[in-house]
C-alpha cells in the first residue's frame, strides 16, 4: 500500500477539494521502451487555492496538466491512476475513465477546468479575428445567442484590462503584443467561468514587467471569480510570490509536497535543497551558486531506483539506488520522498 | 579611468530602415540603439539588461560588427596597447580583430550546426583566423574541451548527442577558442533550467578568473545579471537610462525604470513582502518613440518636463549614471537586502 494514502487532500486550509489526483501514471510508447513521463504522481488541489507545480524541463508537470484536461498528445496514454474531480452540482467523475472526445470531458474541458499556456500565439488562429475566437468559445460553452456572446466578450477584454475592446475584437492576433495576447487567452478562459484554472508558463515569454501584470491579473481574477488555480513553472520566484501550496516534480514523479512556506523555508529533498540553492536571487551576493551536477536522465527504461540517485550528493548506497521511497508525511503537512527522511518503499508497480 | 579599458563605446547608433511599398521607399527608421556610450574595463563583466526590443542584442552585434553601426565609435584595445575604432573598418582588417572578440549565443539548440562535429565547430573560428590547422587544431580543441568541462572523447559527436547544457558549453568553447579579450554573452543562460544555469555561470566565472576575460553580459533576467556582473547598464527603447556599479544599481536604483524592474523580479522567498510596481501599458515602439523622456508613458513620476525634454544620461553619484530629470530629487526602492 502507499504511505501517503488519502492523507493528501488540500484541506489544510479547511476548503473542500476541487481535483483529486491519485497515483496518475502517463507512458508514452517510444522506440527504446516505454516513457515514463509521469509516474504515479499524486495531489489535490482545494477549492480557491492557488497551487504551484515546479519542475524543471521534461520532469512532467506540463503532461500532468494535459491529463486533468484529457488533452495527453497520442501515442500517450493514462495507464494508471484517478483524477476526481468534483463538479459544482456535487458530482465526482473519474476524468482518467472519460472518454478523450467524448461528450463528458467535453463538458469540463474548456468550461469548469480552463487553461491557459506558454505561448499564446500559438493557441491562436491566426486567420481568425480575436473576436470572433474569443465568441466561439463563449458560444461553445455559455450561450448560443451572438448577441449576447458580444457582450459577454466585451465584458471579458474589458477585465483583463484590454482598453478600446470593440475595435481591439476586430483586430487579428498578430496585432496584438505577447502580453496582450496572453491577456486574450485569459479572458477566454475566464469567459465560461472555470473552477479551475491550469495555467501552463504563463509568463515564460514575457518581460519581467508584462510579467507583473499577469500574475496581477491572475491573483485578481482567482479572487474575482473564487476559483482554484494550478500554477506550472520552473521559476521558483513566481511560486513564492503566489502560490499557497507547492509540489517540486522530478522525472515524473513529486518528490516534496507543502506549503510554500515549508517548502522554501524547511526543504527537505535534496533536490530541492538544490534547486533552492542554485536559483540566483536579486538582493543576495553570493560568489558562487551551487550547483547540480549532470544532467536530467530520459525516462526510459531507468532501473528501479530513485529518480534522483544519478545526481544526489546524499545518495545512500544499497537503498537509493534500488528501491523508489514512498512520499511520506514527515511533518504535517509536510511530504518528501526521500530514504534519508523515512525508510518507507514505493510498492513495485 | 586609471584601469585598462577593453572596449570603450562612444555614442553608438544603429538605426534599420522602414521601407514600403513596391520602391521599398524608406518612409521612417526604427532607432533600435540610440546613443549608446559604455566602457568595459579589462577582466570586468559589464551586465545589460533590457526588455525584449530595448536594443540590447543590436549593441552586442554591432560592438562585435555583426552589423555596422550608423554612427559612433567603438574602440578596442587588444594585444595589450593596440587600439582600433571597429566601426571604421572592414573586411580583411576587420577579420584579422575577429579573434580578440567573440560571441556565445542564447539558444544551444540552434547556434550548433547539427551536420557538424564537435571538433569542426569549436576548430572552425581557429581555422578562419589561421591560427593553427591538423594535429595542432585537433590538440587546441581537445584542451578547450577539457577547459569548458566536456569529455575530450566526445570530440567528433554531433551536437545532437549533448544535453542542453552541454551544447552551451561547446559555445564557449568556440567563443574561447582564438584567445579573446573580449566575450559578448547574449542570454546565454535563459534557454536553460535553473540547475544547468548555474553550472554554465559559475564556469563563465572560473574561466574569467583564470583568462582575464571581459564580458558584456546581454540578460532579461535580473537576478542572472545581478549575480555575474560588476557593472550594470539598464537599456530601455534603444538608450541607456541608468549605468552604475553592480550595488548601487541594485540597492539605489536612481532612475524609476530600473525601480520598476527590480520590482518586477519574483523573489524566491515567500516572507519577502514587496510592493510590486505594475508599469502601465508597454515598452515604447522604437520606431515612433514618444517625446521626451521615451519612459514618461509609463512613469509615475512623470512631470511636464519629461514630456517635452529628452533627459541626458549624466553622473548622479561617483560611477552612477542616469538619464532622469529627477534623478537627484527622487527616492527610489532598491532590491530586498537578503542575507
Amino acid at each position: 500500500m502507499r504511505a501517503n494514502d488519502g492523507a493528501m487532500s488540500g484541506s489544510a486550509n479547511g476548503a473542500d477539494p476541487i481535483i483529486e489526483i491519485d497515483d496518475l501514471s502517463v507512458h508514452f510508447p517510444v522506440e527504446e521502451g516505454t516513457l515514463k513521463a509521469i509516474d504515479g504522481v499524486s495531489f489535490s488541489i482545494a477549492e480557491r487555492q492557488m497551487f504551484g507545480l515546479i519542475g524543471e524541463s521534461g520532469c512532467g508537470k506540463t503532461v500532468t496538466a494535459q491529463s486533468l484536461m484529457r488533452l495527453v498528445p497520442k501515442p500517450g496514454q493514462i495507464v494508471g491512476g484517478s483524477i476526481n474531480f468534483h463538479s459544482e452540482t456535487g458530482s465526482t467523475v473519474d476524468l482518467a475513465q472519460l472518454d478523450m472526445s467524448g461528450p463528458e470531458i467535453r463538458a469540463i474541458r474548456g468550461n469548469e477546468i480552463a487553461m491557459i499556456f506558454q505561448e499564446p500565439m500559438s493557441s491562436l488562429s491566426p486567420i481568425h479575428s480575436i473576436g470572433n475566437q474569443l465568441m466561439e468559445a463563449i458560444r461553445l460553452h455559455v450561450t448560443s445567442s451572438k448577441r449576447e456572446a458580444y457582450k459577454i466578450a466585451l465584458e471579458m477584454l474589458n477585465l483583463v484590462g484590454i482598453s478600446n475592446p470593440a475595435q481591439r475584437m476586430e483586430e487579428y492576433p498578430h496585432h496584438f503584443s505577447g502580453g496582450m495576447r496572453q491577456r486574450v487567452m485569459i479572458a477566454m478562459a475566464l469567459s465560461c467561468q472555470p473552477r479551475l484554472l491550469i495555467a501552463d508558463e504563463p509568463t515564460t515569454a514575457l518581460d519581467v514587467t508584462v510579467q507583473a501584470q499577469i500574475l496581477d491579473l491572475i491573483a485578481q481574477s482567482q479572487a474575482q471569480f473564487k476559483m482554484a488555480v494550478l500554477y506550472i513553472t520552473h521559476d521558483l520566484g513566481i511560486i513564492a510570490e503566489i502560490c499557497d501550496q507547492v509540489a517540486v516534480m522530478y522525472l515524473g514523479r513529486i518528490v516534496e509536497y507543502g506549503s510554500v512556506r515549508d517548502i522554501f523555508h524547511n526543504p527537505l529533498h535534496p533536490y530541492t535543497r538544490r534547486l533552492l540553492a542554485s536559483t540566483p536571487r536579486i538582493g543576495q551576493r553570493t560568489s558562487r551558486l551551487e550547483s547540480i551536477e549532470g544532467t536530467v536522465p530520459i525516462p526510459v527504461n531507468l532501473p528501479h531506483a530513485c529518480g534522483f540517485c544519478s545526481r544526489c550528493p546524499d545518495l545512500i548506497d544499497g537503498s537509493c539506488d534500488i528501491a523508489v521511497p514512498a512520499l511520506v508525511e514527515i511533518e504535517q503537512d509536510h511530504y518528501v520522498r526521500c530514504f534519508l527522511h523515512d525508510s518507507r518503499r514505493e510498492a513495485i508497480a | 579611468m586609471t584601469e585598462q579599458m577593453v572596449l570603450q563605446v562612444e555614442g553608438l547608433k544603429k538605426f534599420f530602415p522602414v521601407e514600403r511599398g513596391f520602391l521599398r521607399r524608406v518612409v521612417g527608421h526604427v532607432r533600435a540603439v540610440d546613443d549608446v556610450s559604455l566602457a568595459i574595463a579589462a577582466g570586468e563583466t559589464l551586465g545589460l539588461v533590457g526588455e525584449s526590443g530595448s536594443g540590447k542584442t543590436t549593441v552586442g552585434r554591432c560592438i562585435l560588427r555583426a552589423l555596422k553601426p550608423t554612427e559612433g565609435s567603438i574602440r578596442f584595445t587588444y594585444d595589450g596597447d593596440q587600439t582600433v575604432d571597429m566601426a571604421q573598418i572592414d573586411g580583411r582588417e576587420l577579420r584579422d580583430l575577429r579573434r580578440y572578440a567573440n560571441m556565445i549565443f542564447q539558444d544551444p539548440f540552434h547556434s550548433l550546426d547539427p551536420r557538424w562535429t564537435v571538433l569542426d565547430i569549436v576548430g572552425e573560428p581557429l581555422k578562419l583566423t589561421n591560427m593553427a590547422s591538423g594535429k595542432a587544431l585537433e590538440d587546441r580543441v581537445a584542451h578547450l574541451m577539457d577547459v569548458v568541462g566536456l569529455e575530450v572523447k566526445h570530440l567528433r559527436r554531433y551536437p545532437h548527442a549533448f544535453s542542453g547544457g552541454q551544447r552551451q558549453r561547446i559555445g564557449v568553447a568556440r567563443a574561447l577558442a582564438t584567445n579573446p579579450r573580449l566575450i559578448v554573452a547574449d542570454e546565454p543562460v535563459s534557454a536553460l533550467d535553473v540547475s544547468t544555469q548555474a553550472q554554465i555561470l559559475n564556469l563563465l566565472q572560473d574561466l574569467q578568473s583564470e583568462f582575464g576575460l571581459s564580458y558584456l553580459f546581454i540578460a532579461h533576467d535580473l537576478s542572472v545579471v545581478e549575480h555575474i556582473s560588476d557593472r550594470v547598464a539598464v537599456m530601455y527603447v534603444g538608450k541607456l537610462v541608468e549605468v552604475a556599479k553592480r550595488d548601487q544599481l541594485f540597492f539605489f536604483p536612481k532612475h524609476p525604470y530600473t525601480e520598476a524592474l527590480l520590482s518586477a523580479v519574483p523573489t524566491p522567498d515567500p516572507d519577502v513582502s514587496k510592493s510590486r510596481i505594475i508599469l502601465p501599458g508597454e515598452i515604447a515602439n522604437p520606431a515612433d518613440p514618444p517625446s521626451g523622456c521615451y519612459f514618461h508613458p509609463r512613469c509615475k513620476y512623470a512631470q511636464d518636463i519629461c514630456r517635452e525634454e529628452t533627459p541626458l544620461l549624466r553622473e548622479v553619484e561617483p560611477g552612477q549614471w542616469v538619464s532622469c530629470h529627477f534623478a537627484d530629487e527622487l527616492d527610489l526602492v532598491g532590491a530586498p537586502t537578503l542575507a
